[in-house]
Order: C-alpha cells, then sequence, then structure tokens
C-alpha cells in the first residue's frame, strides 16, 4: 500500500546549477561562519542606530528603483511580502516593470494566481489553460533586487516600505 | 528560482577527475582544507536532497532553499557526521528531516548566507509548462502529504527514507539513528496503520497522534 502513495516524479537540476551553487556554499563554509557579537557598546550604538533610522525612515524610503536580477519576477496574490503573501515566481526578462506586471498579469488571467490564496493553485483537468480570469490592479515593486508584483496601486510599494520598480 | 533553456541537464562539464573518484568518506576528511571537496559531495547529493526536502514541503520553491541550508547544517555539524558505507547520503537526509522539522529557525540561521547564494537555474524548454508541472507536483504531494498524516512523525520520516529515498534498512538506520529492527517495525507499523486508514475512511475521521510513539 505505501507503495502506492504516488509521489511526483524525481526532479534533476542541471550540473552547471549545481556546480555554481556547490562552489559558492563550499566558498561561503571555508569563508567561517558570520560571527555576530554583541557588546555593551555595540549595542548602545545598535540602539542609537536604530532610532537614527526611525526617525530618518520617510527621508531615507527610496522612492524608485531598477533590479539587479532581471530574470524573476516574484507575483505575490495579498499585499504583503511574507510566505503565506506570494503565489508564485516566474520568469521575465527584461527588468522592466510592464514585462514583470505582464508576467504575473498570464497567470492571473489563467487562474493560477487568486487574490489572497498564498498558494498559486494548479490547473484542474486536462485541456488549455483559461485566459480569462480576473486580473486586479497591478503594481511592480523592487525586493531584495528583484521584482515583485503586487494587487494594488503605486502607492502600495510605499506602504510596503519597498522602492517602485523603474527599469 | 529562474529558468535557463533546456537541454543540459545530463551534461557533466570537467572536473578535478581525483575529487571524483572518491568515496563521500574521503571527500568529507578532505573538505576541511580543500573547498572543492565540498562542491563534489554538493554535486552528488544536491538532487537527492532536494526531492527529499520537496517530499516534506510540498514546495519546489521552499526545497531549494532547504536543500543549501541542509548543506551549511550539515557542516555547521559535521563533527556529528555518520557514514553508511561510505555514502554521507543518508545522514544528509537526516540532517534534512531535522532541517525541515526546524525549518523557521534553520532558516534564519543560515539566511545571510542564503542571501549570497546564486540564484537556482532550472533547465526548461517551455517555462510555463515547467511552472504548471510544478505546481501540479505541489497539489499531488499535499494530497500524499494529507494520506499519510495520521501516521507518528518516526513513522513518517521512515517511510521518506525507505521508500521514497530507497535507502535500505541498515541506511535508514543510521540516518535515524536507531537498530535497523527498529526501522523495519516502523515502516511494518506504517503499512497496518495506512491500512486502517484506508478501511476506516478519510483523514480525520479518525485521528491518531501525529508525533511520539513507542519504538521497537
Amino acid at each position: 500500500m505505501l507503495d502506492d502513495l504516488q509521489v511526483p516524479p524525481l526532479r534533476t537540476t542541471s550540473y552547471s546549477d549545481r556546480a555554481r551553487q556547490g562552489q559558492a556554499l563550499a566558498q561561503l563554509v571555508s569563508a567561517g561562519p558570520v560571527r555576530r557579537r554583541v557588546t555593551r557598546t555595540a549595542f548602545a550604538v545598535g540602539t542609537a542606530s536604530v532610532l537614527v533610522a526611525t526617525m530618518g525612515a520617510r527621508a531615507a524610503y527610496i522612492a524608485f528603483a531598477p533590479v539587479t536580477d532581471h530574470t524573476v519576477v516574484h507575483c505575490y496574490t495579498a499585499q504583503g511580502t511574507a510566505e503565506k503573501d506570494l503565489g508564485t515566481d516566474t520568469n521575465y526578462q527584461s527588468g522592466a516593470p510592464a514585462d514583470a506586471i505582464a508576467a504575473c498579469t498570464s497567470l492571473w488571467q489563467a487562474g493560477v494566481l487568486q487574490l489572497g490564496k498564498a498558494q498559486a493553485q494548479p490547473q484542474q483537468g486536462p485541456g488549455p489553460l483559461p485566459q480569462d480570469q480576473p486580473v486586479p490592479a497591478l503594481v511592480a515593486c523592487t525586493l531584495h533586487g528583484e521584482a515583485a508584483v503586487f494587487p494594488g496601486d503605486p502607492l502600495t510599494c510605499q506602504h510596503l516600505g519597498l522602492p517602485v520598480l523603474k527599469k | 528560482m529562474t529558468w535557463e533553456p533546456g537541454g543540459s541537464s545530463g551534461h557533466r562539464e570537467p572536473v578535478d577527475a581525483e575529487l571524483r573518484s572518491l568515496t563521500d568518506a574521503a571527500l568529507w576528511a578532505r573538505t576541511g582544507e580543500e573547498p572543492t571537496a565540498f562542491a563534489e559531495l554538493f554535486q552528488r547529493h544536491a538532487d537527492a536532497v532536494y526531492n527529499h526536502c520537496f517530499r516534506k514541503t510540498a514546495s519546489w520553491s521552499a526545497a531549494e532553499d532547504l536543500r543549501s541550508v541542509v548543506f551549511l547544517e550539515a557542516w555547521r555539524r559535521r563533527t556529528d557526521v555518520r557514514l553508511h558505507e561510505d555514502s554521507i547520503l543518508p545522514w544528509l537526509l537526516a540532517v534534512a528531516n531535522n532541517v525541515v522539522r526546524t525549518r523557521a529557525r534553520s532558516m534564519r540561521r543560515h539566511r545571510a548566507m542564503l542571501q549570497r547564494l546564486p540564484v537556482s537555474m532550472v533547465s526548461a524548454d517551455d517555462p510555463e509548462a515547467e511552472a504548471i508541472d510544478r505546481l501540479h507536483d505541489e497539489a499531488q504531494m499535499r494530497r500524499v502529504q494529507a494520506a499519510i498524516g495520521g501516521l507518528t512523525r518516526a513513522e513518517q520520516d521512515v517511510l521518506a527514507l525507505c521508500v521514497w529515498a530507497e535507502l535500505d534498512y541498515a541506511a535508514a538506520a543510521v540516518a535515524l539513528g536507531v537498530p535497523v529492527g527498529t526501522v523495519k517495525s516502523r515502516l511494518s507499523r506504517a503499512r497496518q496503520h495506512l491500512r486502517q486508514a484506508v478501511e476506516e475512511g478519510p483523514p480525520g475521521q479518525s485521528p491518531r497522534a501525529s508525533t511520539g510513539g513507542s519504538d521497537a
């Protein structure tokens, strides 16, 4: 009976991908751990820094920023950056806001993304994907140097503390 | 995760032939002085760890991050390593079990290092179809997880190692740090409990504790 539990087939990553990841990991572990020593002085400086950063947050907010990784876009289904708010990741090439939004729009139209649903929804049954599912207003922000598309208007990025994506 | 054109998944580029000829045990012994030995171990076992993490999380995206965390955690706990017939894989899967179980803490611990790793690439001729396939996989894996949800954690671990990762009893025993007889009895109980679950109806009608359980 255990053998009848159909787990999905194995997936493999490319040799070159494993090589890149493996070499990067090897370099990290050979460099040793990042040590965090919290001294009284460091704590005081840190506390002061937080206060300054908090007071200056509005001034320090970066309104627009380009992406540094032009290949991946995170399509969110809610206005938050937690894992539960992420629908799925997909690919695009140009780094342009319109293309990032277009990449996510196609997934919304296909019903793969649905408002407030954390996990992207797989297609039910065979046949072509639908193209007529509702698409909310979308906005592209920059998150850790990558494009992140959220349901909402341009102010959504500011509310989330993220720069609006610009090319 | 991002995508690259398909066709490169099986190609092995020239690497240090000497390292490739070494057993896991010999490679592990070299990792202190020779970072490429650690990279070779990753090359060998990354996919097995990746698939194991997927079966535990039902998320390919999470499995990619956890795969790296497993190797970072293995390095952190390197003095605890247990080899089985010169293979490090059973122990890596045991580390994976623990990493998945304490996922939030493990991710927090290694977050800084994870951010310094290159983006993972997936080979695909048709990225959109590949994305849909991955979603289907995840939905199917969630169904399987629901089906085994009534098993104890120990039974689920044995199931994942012996049935899905295809470790033999001795290797699974090394991974779990228990006698071979315990592995056999846990697997036997897992089969029995699944049979009972099927006879009694859908999951949830006859709940069983999801942790604990006595060993043979």
